[in-house]
């Protein structure tokens, strides 16, 4: 989970990702972030992020992130 | 001799036409030539009604904040209308840079999505037209403007922390508007799926292909480029025949394997503006739509639209680099020694490094209210053999392949390319020296991760985090000028003559 943060933070050094669960609905992530985040998420999880899983309610908050890496994960 | 029609006449052409047929859709629908025409009127003669009580009597610049909406094409038709010029910026322009607009462009009143407002941002009451149907439209200047007339205003980043007003003619856009329809043999039958915001110059292309050749302008909601499935369903749904997008925006639906679960079908023509695509990228679309025309465009604000093109002829090597192709015209596009001679193309063999400069109709007629400037990048054309009163130099390095196609490679200053967006770095340093705590500052531009990365030495014992800078400078840049990545360092490199050693950071930067 901090390492997800982390990744965030890197991007918007500005916002509370701890708390924030509106990261798409309020347009905190454009699509050149949620770019990065995936290609960040998938080299340090070693994980592969299919297009189906690409969608609003995955990247709206940190928590949501951490949850899509470890189903992955499995 | 040949009836000259400026712009606005074009449109009623194309209005008279096909009035049934879509102009503009946005989320919130469509509206057909007739509607746009109709809307864009009753707002031109509001507009001059409030224009004549001010006793403005001169072509005067009138301020529009761009939304993703059918509303801002309106209300930007209408200034033309009217006989005036627009001044278009994004509705999260910090407040420091929106006065220096205000203050640069004189603009008095805006529009707000919808609503007139003085510079003040108090509304402006109109006076609503109360016939049914059109009255009259003699009283509408922009039947008269000319192709000296100035079009519109366009602010660039500049390194003096100055943003510079670009100034375009009518003259200007109608010519380009003509090449790039000739070009692309493009008709009333496309739909153009519109990405780029109406606050950005690229924009433009989108807005008057629509305007002068009938075709329907699909503005595509933002929210889609973060979810690429979405937007390529957006693209079929809609039947979108063109997209003419920023690199980026192609690239997020390949990075992210879209096409492992969609396809899109009805893409006749893609172009690409703004940076490099990189051809991995390519590859994946044009596996994708192998019938379909791919285009890379190169242009700069202080042209109308865009000067050269490169049609892709297949699909890339791995790691290859797409020229910049060659000019709309013959001579549009030269490639200038350092010594100020012309650098011609060599049969089989890659040509001498020069700078890329820009000649003919469709050049800007330099920056607002800001002579210096214009002279610096605006010089006499001394070329006889080519016709163009002024020669504008871009800053672009360049050089002609083997094959006679001009190749981009690199700048002569600190001017990026992120996002899309044209940044001088010095600009960011500028504002990043506001910042009191902070001693000195550096940018450097990690163009392989697409990152602009900011170096500071703060005063001892400050308490400044990163989270500070960035809520400081949100203030004073517009979003995407913000360092992507902040790094605090015990001393910024200098070069011996007392510059930023900007190699050194970036030295420091990698084996970080």
């Amino acid at each position: 989970m901090e390492r997800v943060i982390e990744i965030l933070e890197d991007l918007h050094p500005e916002v509370d990702f701890e708390t924030c669960t509106t990261l798409i609905d309020d347009e905190i992530l454009d699509s050149f972030d949620i770019v990065t985040v995936i290609s960040e998420l998938s080299d340090e999880f070693d994980i592969t992020i299919p297009p189906q899983e690409i969608i609003p309610e995955n990247f709206n908050s940190a928590k949501a992130l951490y949850a899509m890496v470890k189903r992955l994960e499995d | 001799m040949k009836e000259q029609k400026n712009m606005i006449q074009l449109f009623e052409d194309i209005e008279k036409q096909f009035p049934q047929k879509t102009a503009l859709r946005d989320s919130n629908g469509a509206w057909n030539f007739a509607e746009l025409g109709q809307k864009a009127r009753q707002r031109a003669r509001e507009l001059s009604k409030v224009l004549e009580e001010e006793a403005v009597s001169r072509q005067v610049p009138v301020g529009i904040v761009a939304f993703h909406t059918k509303e801002t094409i309106a209300e930007l038709l209408a200034v033309m209308y009217s006989g005036n010029f627009f001044v278009t910026f994004a509705e999260d322009t910090p407040k420091q840079r929106r006065e220096m607009i205000f203050e640069n462009s004189g603009l008095e009143f805006y529009y707000d999505g919808g609503i007139l407002r003085k510079k003040t941002g108090e509304p402006v009451k109109t006076i609503e037209s109360e016939e049914i149907g059109e009255p009259e439209n003699t009283l509408l200047r922009g039947y008269q403007c000319t192709d000296e007339d100035t079009l519109y205003l366009v602010y660039t980043s500049g390194s003096t922390g100055v943003p510079k007003g670009v100034q375009k003619s009518w003259g200007a856009m109608k010519a380009f508007a003509e090449q790039y329809q000739k070009t692309f043999s493009l008709s009333e039958q496309e739909i153009l799926g519109n990405q780029t915001p109406f606050y950005f110059d690229a924009a433009m292309k989108d807005v008057f292909q629509m305007l002068t050749t009938g075709a329907e302008l699909n503005i595509i909601p933002d929210r889609l480029f973060s979810f690429p499935i979405k937007l390529v369903e957006y693209l079929n749904e809609h039947k979108i025949t063109m997209i003419v997008w920023v690199p980026s925006a192609l690239k997020i639906v390949s990075v992210l394997n879209t096409f492992l679960a969609v396809q899109p079908k009805t893409l006749q023509k893609v172009l690409f503006v703004g940076e490099v695509l990189d051809s991995k990228h390519l590859a994946n679309w044009m596996e994708q739509l192998p019938e379909a025309m791919f285009v890379n465009l190169y242009g700069s604000s202080e042209v109308a639209g865009v000067c050269s093109y490169y049609i892709v002829k297949q699909k890339p090597e791995p790691g290859a680099v797409l020229p910049l192709g060659q000019g709309f015209e013959a001579d549009e596009v030269a490639l200038i020694s350092e010594a100020g001679e012309r650098i011609f193309p060599v049969p089989e063999n890659e040509s001498a490094q020069g700078e890329l400069c820009v000649f003919g109709k469709t050049l800007a007629d330099g920056y607002f209210h800001d002579e210096d400037r214009t002279r610096e990048a605006f010089s006499d054309n001394p070329f006889p053999e080519i016709s163009s009163k002024k020669m504008f130099h871009t800053g672009d390095l360049g050089r002609y392949d083997t094959e006679g196609n001009l190749v981009y490679c690199g700048r002569k200053d600190f001017q990026i390319k992120h996002m899309g967006y044209r940044i001088e770095l010095e600009e960011i340093e500028l504002a990043v020296r506001e910042i009191p705590e902070i001693v000195s500052n550096a940018c450097i531009f990690d163009a392989k991760k697409d990152k602009i990365i900011l170096f500071y030495q703060k005063k001892s014992k400050e308490p400044l985090t990163k989270k500070d800078i960035i809520a400081k400078l949100i203030d004073r840049l517009p979003e995407y000028m913000l360092p992507n990545k902040v790094v605090e360092t015990e001393e910024i490199p200098l070069s011996p003559n007392g510059k930023t050693d900007r190699m050194r950071l970036m030295e420091q930067y990698r084996n970080r």
